[in-house]
């Protein structure tokens, strides 16, 4: 009896944990039939295990039919068996139907609901509920700046070590002035206000320039070459390229 | 941030070709002075055969700093070096020529005869 009780106390432990396991995974289908027939025939081989001493109906009955659910092998089985344990049998499917149903249906709305949810193409800016969208309201934004700025200029991708030439424009001579051509030596990342250093040598002094990507200063931005480099800032120029240092 | 005991080189052909500030003109008890503004300075090595001579003390206005000097369009200017022109008391420079390259902002502070001279105006 206590072994009979442990079986069925096993059974719906095993179906509880195929239940959690359903939760996540790809493929259902085969995985089910396998933890059906795998636990279904435990269960089966426990309890004919127990009563393999009145009857010699081996679990080869339960085995074979591994797809199925083991209730028409069971009934078939505790048929020959013992009648006094033939109410318990007929206990123990309902538990085991039980399971099997339950695991189907979680595996059912599983399957629907990441096949639900994968056709959705998430839109860029997610209006699900305003109190979360409030939270990034400011990188929401900021990506709508740049982006706008982006659609009207041309802005190539500047990293450190790229020379590039740059036509700045002065607002207080209204020439177009300064074609400034230097090598990038840092790149900083912050949405609109992206900013990057050139260095360059004007009139035999060395001169450092931060300017913004987006700024509407800056009229065109040409990259000329790349040096190989292998740091995000190039800070160590300031001495190997400084022509006033004493030697 | 030139401050007093700070060594300056000298950007024009005045004769001079280092400087140690002392003073800060403006207001009093300035701590540092930037691109711009005009400090009194003690020659600390000459030219040679020209009209200035060593330890003598005269005024300078600082044309660039390695501190950098902030724009309001975002921009950013930092030199390599700090370097000052040689003024009289009314703002001329005693030199003829300025070497290296002079930020736009002492136009607007009415150095404008350094600004003429510069060969590079950044």
């Amino acid at each position: 009896m206590q072994s009979l009780r442990g079986s069925i106390r096993l059974v719906r432990r095993q179906c509880s944990n195929n239940v959690d396991l359903k939760s996540n995974g790809s493929h259902f289908a085969t995985a089910t039939a396998k933890f059906h027939g795998s636990s279904i025939g435990f269960s089966n081989a426990r309890f004919l295990g127990s009563l393999s001493k009145f009857t010699r109906i081996g679990s080869q009955a339960a085995m074979a039919t591994p797809s199925n659910n083991g209730i028409p092998s069971v009934s078939v089985s505790s048929r020959s068996s013992r009648p006094g344990l033939l109410h318990l049998a007929a206990v123990l499917p309902p538990f085991t139907s039980r399971c099997i149903t339950t695991v189907e249906n979680t595996v059912e709305s599983a399957s629907q609901d990441s096949s639900a949810s994968i056709p959705d193409v998430t839109p860029r800016i997610k209006f699900k509920r305003l109190d979360k969208t409030a939270k990034h309201i400011m990188q929401i934004l900021d990506k709508e700046a740049v982006e706008e700025v982006r659609e009207n200029r041309e802005i190539p991708d500047i990293k450190p070590g790229y020379i590039v030439q740059l036509k700045v424009e002065v607002p207080e001579n209204k020439r177009r002035v300064s074609v400034l051509k230097g090598i990038v030596i840092a790149r900083r990342n912050a949405g609109l206000n992206t900013t990057f250093r050139l260095r360059r040598l004007v009139a035999g002094v060395g001169v450092e320039s931060l300017f913004p990507l987006y700024s509407p200063n800056i009229k065109e931005i040409k990259v000329l070459d790349k040096k190989k480099v292998r740091r995000a800032k190039l800070y160590y120029l300031r001495d190997k390229m400084n022509a006033l240092k004493k030697q | 941030m030139i401050q007093p005991q700070t060594h300056l080189n000298v950007a024009d052909n005045s004769g001079a070709r280092q400087l140690m500030c002392i003073r800060i003109i403006g207001a009093s008890n300035r701590r540092y002075a930037h691109i711009g503004d005009v400090i009194v300075a003690v020659i600390k090595e000459a030219i040679p055969n020209t009209p200035l001579k060593k330890s003598e003390v005269i005024r300078a206005v600082i044309v660039r700093t390695c501190k950098e000097l902030k724009r309001d369009n975002g921009m950013i200017l930092r030199y390599d070096d700090n370097a000052a022109v040689v003024i009289d008391q009314e703002g001329n420079p005693k030199g003829t020529r300025i070497f290296g390259a002079i930020a736009r902002e002492l136009r607007q502070l009415n150095f404008t005869k350094i600004v003429s001279l510069a060969p590079e105006v950044l």
